[in-house]
């Protein structure tokens, strides 16, 4: 992620005009400055998890079993013992994991695929919507679970199932973006210069597909993370004692009535987190509509 | 012009339709001597632009049939030629300049970028070679400062600014045929006669050939060499422009002439042509502008005018041509 992180911001100077339009317009949304500052928070935990977290997040204790919020755990202690606060922002790393890594696969399939459909038509278009129509058809948890399920139950496979089951939507997205993109009249323009098709589509259409996409990418970052969640929760995402916000919740099901804390941090942590994924994918919305000012 | 570098053959271009193809040209023949600049006036749905794409094989294969004629390149039938040849061609030989400046950029990239890539993409060469050509050019169109709009996206650009961009991309390379379909529709007036400026230095300093293609017989009439007039897919007159603006022989080029609006209020009433283009499936009997031609005989509606000569290099579809000086 800390690569990713230097990438934008190196490229910002370079990619002028429009970025900076997009940054000034995001700016006067205060909404989203909060929402990007809380997911920029929860990056910075995820990354500095070793030297936030007070406590080493696998080590139980039979003498703090289940122990409220104190002053030596801020959060309480979970069923063995372990620091809640220590195992919410380790967890945080997985969180923020799988946030990103199924929005990466998702996006790495999903792009070539659109473009290929929405850009060629014809019978490769017909065949390649139809399977999304069939996947569409089931709803996304039970694909990543019944995917999960099958990858086996890790944290990787969880994160590869979750991108498999978003797929869908983001080919549907991407060839209406390619569709849309190819009818504009630049696209025209390049064609009477004899540019070669793969040329147009990769030069020319490509990256004119990125923004409305750019909107789901955060938003489907939301449902990732939910997802996750969901799988965790299950047992087929983060394997014990690892911690990730859903196993968390996951082991905190069995004691709700006595430790209430143990379900609350998490389930805070992830409520947040999504919710600033959504308002700064509204934001990001707003702040790409060309019809905007 | 001996041998023309364009020579356009009854070219009939129909779009299919529910119902059958329809005509959007039906035999349109045409010539451009190399270096020298067509003017292709007429009204919207007049089949000038499906014309135009017709040359550079850009029709939309999905709809669009090419059911007749020729369009010879050098001698070069260009309809028989594979897509692949065709795509060769355009850029190369061939290349176009379209109406809306503001859209046919591409946003995602600098405009010296996409000059560049016009240039390499005929011509391989260093990025830094490119780069050179590209602010080369970018002089060329008159453009203040060309190493400083390299870099620029074109969101920054007027809309004057990007068709002289478009301009420079369609140059990149080398053309001896540019094809202008309504330059300076989309543009300020002040900054159209600009544009005129430039393309008349083009055609002149780099000896391109022209096919300027408006329904504006001001804008055709400063710069072109020849004109053709183009009523629902037929040309109904074409000759030397000097002639044909002084001389116009078809009733319809008349009253085209009748319809430009002219800087000196009360000199002659702006006069507009009654009516509007025919259904291209069903067209009138006989010639196709007798139902909007005031001075329509009963003959009119018999039989078609072929096009006739009626001086050197001018010809005009029309029973009643040459038409006698009225006093």
């Amino acid at each position: 992620m800390a690569t990713a992180l230097t990438a934008g911001t190196a490229q910002a100077p370079a990619a002028d005009g429009r970025l900076r339009r997009v940054l000034r317009r995001l700016q006067r949304q205060p909404t989203s400055l909060v929402a990007g500052a809380v997911i920029l928070a929860f990056i910075i935990i995820a990354l500095a998890a070793p030297w936030v977290a007070p406590q080493d997040p696998l080590a139980s204790s039979f003498l703090a079993v289940r122990k409220p919020p104190s002053a030596a755990h801020w959060l309480g202690t979970d069923e063995v013992g372990r620091d809640v606060f220590s195992r919410l922002v380790w967890g945080a790393r997985t969180s923020m994991l799988a946030g990103l890594i199924p929005v990466l696969v998702a996006l790495s399939i999903s792009l070539p695929l659109g473009l290929l459909s929405g850009y060629a038509g014809g019978w490769i278009d017909m065949v390649l919507m139809r399977v999304v129509d069939a996947m569409l058809a089931i709803p996304f948890l039970i694909i990543a679970i019944a995917l999960a399920a099958f990858l086996g139950p890790d944290i990787w496979n969880a994160m590869l199932a979750i991108g498999i089951a978003a797929l869908p939507i983001f080919v549907r997205l991407a060839r209406a973006a390619a569709m849309s993109v190819r009818a504009e009249d630049y696209v025209e323009a390049t064609r009477s210069l004899g540019s070669s098709p793969l040329r147009i589509a990769v030069r020319h259409i490509l990256p004119n597909m990125l923004p409305p996409l750019l909107v789901q990418t955060s938003v489907m970052a939301a449902s990732a993370i939910i997802a996750e969640a969901s799988l965790s929760f299950l047992g087929l995402g983060q394997q014990p004692p690892a911690p990730s916000w859903g196993s968390m919740l996951n082991a905190a099901q069995r004691h709700m009535a006595a430790a209430p804390w143990m379900a609350i941090a998490p389930g805070c942590a992830i409520f947040l987190l999504v919710i600033s994924l959504n308002v700064l994918g509204d934001g990001l919305r707003d702040a790409l509509d060309p019809k905007g000012r | 012009m001996s041998a023309p570098l364009l020579d356009v053959r009854g070219l009939a271009v129909g779009f299919a339709g529910e119902d059958g193809l329809v005509p959007a040209v039906q035999g349109a023949s045409f010539a451009l001597g190399a270096g020298a600049c067509l003017g292709i006036v007429g009204e919207s749905g007049s089949g000038k632009s499906v014309a135009a794409l017709s040359v550079m094989g850009l029709l939309p294969p999905a709809t669009a049939r090419i059911t007749g004629g020729s369009v010879l390149l050098d001698g070069r039938d260009l309809l028989a030629l594979t897509p692949e040849a065709r795509r060769q061609l355009r850029g190369g030989e061939i290349a176009m300049i379209f109406q809306e400046p503001m859209t046919s950029l591409n946003p995602a990239f600098t405009i010296g970028d996409q000059i560049a890539e016009a240039i390499r993409a005929h011509a391989p060469m260093s990025a830094a070679a490119a780069r050179e050509r590209a602010i080369a050019l970018l002089r060329q169109v008159r453009i203040a400062s060309p190493e400083k709009r390299y870099d620029e996206y074109p969101h920054r650009l007027s809309g004057g600014m990007r068709q002289r961009v478009m301009i420079a991309i369609a140059l990149a390379g080398n053309p001896r045929l540019l094809i202008a379909d309504e330059p300076t529709t989309a543009l300020d007036v002040t900054v159209q006669a600009q544009i005129v400026a430039l393309l008349r230095d083009i055609q002149r300093e780099r000896g391109t050939a022209i096919l300027l293609i408006s329904h504006n017989l001001g804008l055709i009439a400063g710069l072109a060499d020849e004109i053709a007039v183009m009523y629902a897919g037929r040309v109904l007159e074409h000759g030397p422009a000097a002639r044909i603006l002084a001389h116009p022989e078809h009733p319809y080029t008349i009253g085209l002439l009748g319809a430009v609006p002219r800087a000196a209020p009360g000199e002659a009433p702006l006069v507009g042509i009654e009516g509007s283009v025919p259904d291209p499936r069903h067209p009138p009997p006989g010639c196709v502008f007798q139902p909007r031609c005031p001075f329509a005989e009963a003959r009119c509606a018999e039989a078609a005018p072929p096009l006739r000569a009626l001086a050197p290099g001018h010809h005009a579809a029309c029973h009643l041509a040459p038409l006698e000086p009225v006093a």
